[in-house]
Formats: C-alpha cells, structure tokens, sequence
C-alpha cells in the first residue's frame, strides 16, 4: 500500500517566515492527485518536504505507514521528476537511469534488464549511449521520467515538470503520463502522484484529485468536476476555470419569490433554486460568482440585467464579450451568432444561469450557496 | 520615397561605394589591430625566446649582443649544466621538485573541494564566522606568518622535510582555490544533487558522482595554478630545505650562482629552459579545461 499521508505540515524558514500553516492531505493508493496554486503558495515546498529535500519544521508526512519525516530521500520510497529535468550531464542516458539501482546495490543483469524494459516503455532506447546535452526537451522529460519509473518507487513526485516544454509537447506529454500512470495501475504497480503545477489545464486533465493552495493553505481539494461545479470559496472559483469566474461585489435581499442581488442600480431576481441553496441568513454585503459561460441572452419579458458593452474578442466559435452591469465588470461568453443578433447599440439584456450562479461571504470568501 | 528611387542605379552604385569603403576600413583596421598585438606579443615574449636562443651560445657569445640566435649552436650548456657543480645530477633536482609538487597538488584539489563543497551546500552552525576566517587568509600577507609557521614546524621536526611546503595545501590551506571552487559550485544549479539524494546517493556519494564530475574545469585549474606557483616556490624550498641532495629545481638553479667562481651563463640558461618546460606543457596539455575552469568559476587568472 502507498497512499501518501500528510498531517497539519508546517514550514517555517528563518524562524519567522511561515510558508506551510500546518496542512492536512491524504492521497490513496494508486491516486493521481495535482497540487495546483499560484506562485509562491508552498506547493512546490510541500513536494520538496515530501521528498526529504525540505526539512519538516512541523507535523508529519507519512508514505504507506511509515512516518518519513526524518528519513533521507533516498530510503521514502520515493522517486521525483524535477522541472529542469536535472538529468546528470556527465552520463550518458543509460547511466543516467540505472544511477539509482546501482546506489541500491541491485544485480548489472537486473540493472539492463530495467533499464531495457523502461526505455522501450518510453520510447528512448535510439538515445541510451547519448549524453543529456544531445538530447531535446521533450527527449530529455521523458529520459527524467525513466528515471523516476525504473526505481519502481511507492510514490511518484513531479515538480511542474512539463512547464519547460512548448504547448503542443506540453499535451502530448500530458497525455503521456496520465496514460503511464493507468498502464502502472492496471499491472498493479504503486502508482501514487502527487503533481505540482501552476497550469489549471494540466491540473483538470490529469488528476484524479486535485488540491488547491494558497498562501501555505489548502482551499479545497476534490476531483476536477467539484471543484469547477462545487468551488468551496471565492479563491478556488476564481482560479479554475477559463476564462475566470466573474466575482463582483453585490448586495443580496429578500424579494417575493426568491433572493434579490443587486449591482449598482441593477437588481435582478432569482427563484427558488438559489433561495434553497442559499446559506441562512445570507443577507447583504456579498461577492456574487458566475462563471462566464453561464450566461445566456434574456428573452424579451424576463427580468434581466442590462449590459454595456465595452468590448468583445472573437474566438472563431465564440465571443468574449466584456461588460458592465451596474458599474461591475463582467466577462461573459457567448456563441457568435448569438452575440450578432443581440448586441443593439453596445447594449446586451442576459441573465446568468440561476442554477449555476454563487454567492461568497464577503469577508471570508467562503461558498455559502452550496446547502 | 518611391521604390523606384530606392532601387535606381545611382543608389545602388553608392551604396556600393559604401560597402566597398566599409571593407577596406575593416581590412585596415584589422591589419592595424594584428600588426600592433604581434608587436607588444613579440616585445613581452622576447626575453623567454632570448633564454632559449641564449641557451645554446656559448659562454662569450652570451653578453656580445641582444640578439637571440646563436651563430655558434652549442648543447655544451644543457650536458654541463646538467651534472651541476654538487655530486648530484639536475635529475634529482627535478624528483626532489616532483615529490614536493605531486602530494600538494592532489592534496590540494582534494582537500579545497571538500572545503568548498561544505561551504557551498550545507548549513551549520558557525558557519558565517569560519568562511569570514578562511577568507581573511586571504587577505593576510604570507611574510606575517613566516616566523610562527618555522617555529611550529621546528618543534614538529620537519625541518628539512617536504613536509611543511605541502601538509599545509593538503588541509585546505589555500583560501583562495577553495573560494575558485566555491565560486564554480554556485554556478552549479543544485538539482543534479537533488536528483541524486532521491536516487539515493549520500552527501559524499553525492560529492564524487555528480558534483565531482561537473567541478572537473575548476579542479584542473586549481591542480594547474598549483603546480605552476610550487614549480616557481623559491621562498618556501629556501627556508625549510636546507641539505643540498633535498634541494628542488628553483633552489638548484640557484645554486649553481653561488658556488661557480665565474658564472657559466649557459649552463645556468640552460637549466631555467628545463625548468620551464613541465610548467609549460603542463598548460598546453590542458589549456581547454584551464580557460573553461577559471572564466566559469567566474574567477579571473
């Protein structure tokens, strides 16, 4: 078994900077799971501790179920992909993968054996006798992945590994390894990942899970369709999805059959599908969230909010279309077509989607829409 | 303006005129360039290819003019010189040299890396303090502890030993080649060593795997300034080496000064040019890695 076990984990650098406020994650067996947040929020710190790299200045990380914290990286059972591929420059590929075994003390036989069996996984055997330097990035990725696979460790760290890469590289290594990644799970080998990146794309389309951080604190963690549909907090609404959610500030009220939010000098009036969800007692002060493709065009007699266009980017399909309801921003997303027949003189009247629509507590930013 | 007058031909033909101009200042100022640093070269090479040419006149031919081709070619200087005035042949001089060269450089290249490699990727207490200490000997002048190193070293009884020119070197003793490599090692982004600690490597396995390996420039360059500054001691072999069968090549050179009544120039001409060789071609034989190890290093020579 290896599922990965972190509990209330605190970095503190110099004594007083506290980077890691003491988090909580568990990842299963067998579990894809992304660390995903902006710069600067300790997921990259978080995978370093979990690889021995960083000291743990509290709490603990257990892998299987040995606590790990004072173990040096080589004994976790571990195996990591850095983001500068940190392939060794004097050795040439085949060395390069079999350093590890031969550190472990492992067979030659049993060494070449692997090394055989991993390069043709990987579809590196035409580069085993170049050196790094003769190797492209994409080559040079997947040669750093051999290295992390031919260990056959318990758990499989990777820090941004792919953000050196061009964009068409880039997916097709995502695909790359989030197919190595069931091919290890279906033999029933460990295939425990915990994924450190900065790419939301990458974190929705690899990960089982995906935990969002900020600031040295977990937002929420979920599997990607929760965290797109069910975002716990303003922080994690804004940061997944594309283009970002519209979070602006509004009031809500109590109206006749339902809550009433109101921007500016607009108010628009929602029934019972948000007065359900709807925390008791929200009342007031709010950031109000909606996603910019949850719109859609109001047909003649609905209450509906009145828009100025400021701008509209064409997409080809679709159009980003830049607005203000109220004296708020907003982006909205809308077919093409749709957006030519409705548009009257910079003027729009939409309605956002009232199933998909959230309300945030203004101070903390938690979801109070989700009941 | 128009592309018909960009393209007319009194355009073209003056632009031509000018590339033309252009070429020609370039061929001059090139010519200029070459013809001035052939001289300056040749003016500071000059007294080393006087030394070699010198070496093969005889003794009266030396002192009758500045220039440097013999007219009368003459090895009479390197066969005397050779056998020196003392019972020993310059031979010995040279293994006497080798065995005080050859503990100090390696010693010095293993010692300085491990040094610097502690200073560069660990963290412990005191650090700070003791980098400031092996720095400050930089800046302390040799002669200041000329006479508290003799003492110790006499009441050591390594008195007219090897042993105080190298066993200094070999602990590190040498600031300044472990600040060239500490200046490499930071130039060396960290995550090869990091890659090798999940690989399971130790520190020091770490060391000779993947660090070792990528310092190699530096290390040759810190073997070469070695070799060459203990090749050229004089001050040192003179203080604690004081039996003539014991004396390295600088003192020899020396010595043959002191005891000839009347100086054979030759000979004494003839032994520099000897004496200069292995430096030499120590640094034409690795001339690459020097280059590669003291501009990365970011250290000049």
């Amino acid at each position: 078994m290896a599922q990965l076990s972190i509990r209330n984990l605190e970095k503190v650098y110099s004594g007083t900077l506290k980077a890691l406020h003491g988090i909580n994650l568990d990842v299963k067996d067998g579990e894809f799971m992304v660390l995903v947040g902006p710069s600067g929020c300790a997921k990259s710190t978080t995978l370093r501790m979990i690889a021995g790299l960083e000291t743990v200045s509290g709490g603990h990380i257990s892998i299987g179920d040995k606590v790990v914290n004072n173990l040096p990286p080589g004994e976790r059972g571990i195996a990591m992909v850095f983001q500068n591929y940190a392939l060794y420059p004097h050795m040439k590929v085949r060395k390069n993968l079999s350093f590890g075994l031969k550190l472990a003390g492992e067979k030659k036989d049993e060494i070449a054996r692997r090394v055989q069996e991993v390069a043709e996984v990987l579809e590196i055997e035409p580069l085993l006798d170049r050196l790094p330097k003769q190797l492209s990035g994409g080559q040079a990725q997947r040669v750093a992945l051999g290295r992390a696979l031919i260990k056959k460790p318990e758990v499989f760290l990777f820090d941004e590994p792919l953000s050196n890469l061009d964009a068409k590289l880039r997916a097709s290594m995502r695909v790359r390894i989030t197919d190595l990644h069931r091919r290890l799970k279906e033999q029933g080998q460990s295939s425990t990942v915990v994924y450190v990146t900065h790419d939301q794309v990458e974190a929705m389309t690899m990960g089982d899970r995906i935990c969002v951080m900020k600031d040295g604190r977990i937002m929420q963690v979920a599997d990607p369709e929760t965290l797109y549909a069910r975002p716990d907090n303003a922080f994690v609404a804004g940061f997944i999805g594309m283009p970002e959610m519209n979070l602006v500030d509004a009031r809500v009220s109590q109206g006749g059959s339902g809550p009433v939010v109101t921007f500016g000098d607009q108010s628009i009036q929602f029934g019972a599908n948000l007065a359900g969800r709807l925390a008791a007692g929200t009342d007031g002060d709010v950031t109000f969230g909606v996603r910019p493709q949850h719109f859609r065009l109001a047909v003649p007699e609905e209450d509906a909010l009145a828009a100025k266009v400021i701008k509209a980017d064409f997409l080809g399909h679709e159009v980003d279309v830049h607005i203000t309801i109220g004296g708020e921003r907003f982006t909205v997303v809308l077919p093409v077509e749709d957006f030519r027949k409705a548009a009257v003189d910079g003027a729009l009247r939409i309605r956002p989607e009232e199933e998909r629509v959230f309300i945030f507590d203004r101070a903390s930013g938690q979801n109070v829409s989700l009941a | 303006m128009s592309d018909s007058n960009i393209h007319s031909d009194k355009a073209i033909e003056d632009a031509e005129k000018f590339l033309a101009v252009q070429k020609r200042r370039e061929t001059v100022t090139l010519a200029i360039r070459y013809t001035i640093l052939t001289v300056v070269g040749l003016i500071m090479l000059y007294p080393l290819i006087w030394l070699i040419g010198a070496s093969f006149k005889t003794n009266t031919e030396i002192f009758a003019g500045a220039g440097f081709m013999p007219v009368n070619p003459t090895i009479d200087g390197y066969a005397e010189g050779w056998q020196t005035s003392t019972p020993y042949t310059f031979g010995r001089f040279f293994w006497n040299t080798f065995l005080i060269i050859a503990p100090k450089t390696i010693f010095t290249v293993i010692s300085c890396t491990l040094v610097a490699y502690g200073f560069a990727r660990f963290e412990f207490p005191g650090k700070k303090i003791l980098f400031v200490t092996v720095i400050g000997t930089l800046l302390l002048p040799n002669v200041v502890t000329r006479i508290p190193q003799y003492l110790l070293f006499r009441d050591l009884g390594w008195l007219d030993t090897y042993l105080p020119l190298w066993v200094p070197s070999a602990l590190a003793g040498d600031a300044f080649f472990v600040f060239m490599l500490l200046q490499f090692l930071r130039a060396i982004p960290r995550d090869m060593e990091e890659a090798a600690r999940v690989d399971g490597a130790n520190s020091f396995q770490t060391l000779i795997y993947v660090v070792v390996p990528m310092l190699v420039p530096a290390m040759i360059s810190v073997a070469l300034f070695q070799f060459m500054w203990t090749m050229n001691d004089f001050l040192g072999p003179l203080i604690y080496v004081s039996s003539v069968e014991k004396f390295p090549v600088s003192l020899a050179l020396k010595l043959s000064i002191d005891t000839a009544e009347s100086f054979e120039w030759n000979r004494i001409l003839a032994m520099s040019v000897l004496t200069l060789l292995p430096s030499l071609v120590v640094f034409f034989v690795s001339q690459k890695y020097f280059v590669e190890g003291i501009s990365a290093g970011g250290v000049k020579g």
